[in-house]
């Protein structure tokens, strides 16, 4: 199983960096929540990880071939696109691309991979549905489903639970959870301070572009960072569900 | 600050879940993934027999290799209709029997020289403009992408016009097919450098327009400024795209491009399935993108500016007939592109039928007929959008 290892990555835009000099090693069976307000660098970050842009320093993943690392990584963009109607069926089945060979058809293990991943996301019955036709939030878990079907060591998600109703926001970053304890590596970029301090194992805060905090999330979640890097001040608790975070108010 | 109180208050986290079996072959699930719900969903062939999920995925499948199977049928039987069909008038018996034999002078050479050539074209074009519009449109996932759209067509009807306006054409027959692949030739090396080798979809599509604009123009610039107007009206004509009076000569300038660009094409269907998920994701998934556009554009530009070089700029065909398969195909862009291609072939033999058959004796223009039939298509395609849309 496969980590990533990030070391001294930078992206620039122009003069400024977009990302700057971030280095961290995530290893398999951790789910990593990454945090940051808007405009910090997370998706920057994770597709120069994936090496789909131009960056400076070292990414794990960015030295692999192409088809190399898209059998290691599944990428899930924030982009939610669906450009055909495609059945939902077909649209998962687009993760199963890098395991076949050069004109292979999808074989019975690629068929059974789809339907964990439909299974888990909670769309059986759905295969036929056309992909296009769906509500937004359907959409959103076809495409986690999709990512899943990969079966890749490591999965890389941005904002995979925007858009998601409360009680699937729950079901997906549980099973990333669960994902992560088969000994996967997951790493989500959140919005939702919250779900992330309740099911991620690590946290990466991302403040313009550096590297403010990496550890457990009780650790890495005070108050001070809140203020400084979020602008918030939030309810923080320890109850027998886990953390609870609740931003209360913008601190200015 | 807050403590966690206990591993065991973590939730989503180690699930000590106890080995399942499947249901139905009594196994553990295979290493590659987790069971859900143990009824087939082990990673064995146990959903096949269960009858789940896999029988309308094979019916798909099957439902794909039907359609194929049916429009090559129509091809071929189009195909042989537009051998018998002619205004020569040679009973049907007869016209077969001297394309085979090549017996009979004047039949033969009718059926070999003439009507012969001229449908083998209506195949290549055809099936050039189809694949070309189903693969541009599933590259640029956007359903109104056309063949026409990178410029190479426009480029080739300017080196065509150029050829025209010279007199080379009358000169030498085949000055003026090569002039036009020359023209498609300078427009896919403009292109190349203007989209640059990284650049998305967006550059490519603002590469081909400013191409086709400027050929456009040049084209006009020749027309405005001809001194002659037997040219003119010449150019004017040929415009219009037709088959007629096509020789084997053209055939062969014609195959080996158009063999070309249908190869480099025809592996595009898995890149091109992976960018229904957008351009991002399809990187993700190991498709190379510079090398996927770069073989769209060789093979578009070798296919339809070979088909435009011989038979003139054929308009709709590239754009229609993506669209009435998509749906035939599951929407899937790689499995559009056989289908098309045999869709384009099929469209354009019947339309170079009808042109011999409405006005025999007018020289109707093919491009003319396919630009009257494809329009109101179109239409109805507006109008069926807006009907799923409920506006």
């Amino acid at each position: 199983m496969s980590g990533l290892i990030l070391s001294h990555l930078s992206v620039y835009r122009g003069p400024c960096p977009v990302v700057d000099d971030v280095s961290a090693e995530l290893r398999p069976g951790e789910f990593v929540g990454l945090i940051g307000p808007n405009g910090a660098g997370k998706t920057t970050l994770m597709r120069a990880a994936l090496g789909l842009i131009r960056h400076k320093g070292a990414s794990s993943l960015a030295r692999l071939s192409a088809a190399e690392r898209a059998r290691t990584a599944a990428w899930l963009p924030q982009m939610r696109e669906v450009a055909w109607p495609v059945s939902v069926e077909t649209l998962v089945g687009l993760g199963r691309t890098p395991h076949l060979r050069p004109g292979q058809r999808m074989g019975e293990a690629d068929r059974a991979a789809i339907a964990r991943a439909l299974d888990r996301m909670d769309l059986a019955g759905f295969e036929h549905r056309r992909a296009t036709a769906l509500s937004g939030g359907e959409q959103a878990r076809a495409l986690i489903a999709r990512a899943v079907a990969q079966e890749a060591p490591v999965l890389i998600a941005d904002e995979p639970i925007a858009g998601l109703d409360p009680a699937h926001q729950i079901t997906t970053m549980r099973l990333f959870a669960g994902l992560a304890a088969e000994g996967r590596l997951v790493v989500a970029a959140l919005h939702d301070l919250g779900l992330a301090a309740r099911f991620c194992t690590r946290l990466l805060v991302l403040h313009r572009g550096r590297l403010e905090g990496d550890g457990p999330p009780r650790e890495v979640l005070d108050e001070a960072m809140l203020a400084r890097v979020f602008g918030l001040r939030a309810y923080l608790a320890d109850t027998p569900e886990g953390p609870i975070v609740q931003p209360v108010e913008v601190v200015t | 600050m807050f403590t966690l109180s206990g591993r065991g208050a973590r939730p989503g986290g180690g699930q000590t879940a106890e080995v399942m079996q499947c249901t139905v072959c009594g196994r553990p699930p295979r290493p590659s993934g987790q069971m859900t719900t143990g009824r087939g969903d082990c990673g064995h062939a146990c959903r096949t027999k269960l009858g789940i999920r896999t029988t309308r995925t094979g019916m798909a499948a099957m439902r794909f290799r039907a359609l194929i199977a049916a429009l090559s049928a129509l091809v071929a039987a189009l195909f042989l209709v537009a051998l018998l069909v002619g205004p020569a008038g040679l009973a049907p018996g007869e016209s077969l029997v001297a394309l085979v034999s090549g017996k009979g002078d004047a039949a033969a050479l009718v059926m070999r020289e003439i009507r012969l050539p001229r449908a083998i074209l209506a195949v290549l074009v055809g099936a050039s403009l189809g694949l070309s519009g189903a693969a541009l449109q599933g590259y640029l996932r956007n359903p109104l992408a056309e063949p026409g759209l990178i410029g190479v067509s426009a480029s080739a009807a300017l080196g065509a016009v150029i050829a025209l306006q010279t007199g080379l054409a009358a000169a030498h027959a085949l000055a003026l097919p090569g002039l036009a692949l020359a023209g498609a030739l300078v427009a896919v090396l403009l292109l190349l450098v203007l989209a640059g080798p990284r650049g998305g979809a967006f550059t490519l599509i603002l590469a081909g327009i400013a191409l086709s604009s400027l050929a456009g123009a040049l084209t006009a610039l020749v027309l405005n400024l001809s001194p002659n107007p037997y040219a003119a009206a010449d150019i004017v004509f040929w415009m219009m795209g037709s088959l007629a009076d096509r020789s084997f000569a053209h055939v062969w300038l014609a195959l080996p491009l158009t063999l070309l660009g249908w190869l480099l094409i025809a592996g595009l269907g898995r890149g091109l399935d992976a960018l229904t998920l957008g351009e991002d994701a399809a990187e993700a998934l190991g498709i190379r993108l510079s090398r996927l556009r770069l073989a769209l554009v060789l093979g578009v530009a070798a296919s339809v500016g070979a088909g435009v070089a011989v038979a003139g700029a054929i308009g709709f065909v590239g754009l229609i007939v993506p669209h009435l398969l998509r749906p035939l195909v599951g929407a899937r862009p790689g499995r559009l592109l056989l289908a098309s291609a045999l869709g384009g072939a099929a469209l354009l033999l019947a339309s170079d039928l009808a042109v011999r058959l409405i006005l025999p004796d007018r020289d109707l223009k093919l491009g003319v007929l396919t630009a009257i039939i494809g329009a109101p298509l179109f239409f109805h395609l507006i109008y069926k959008t807006r009907r799923e849309a409920g506006a």
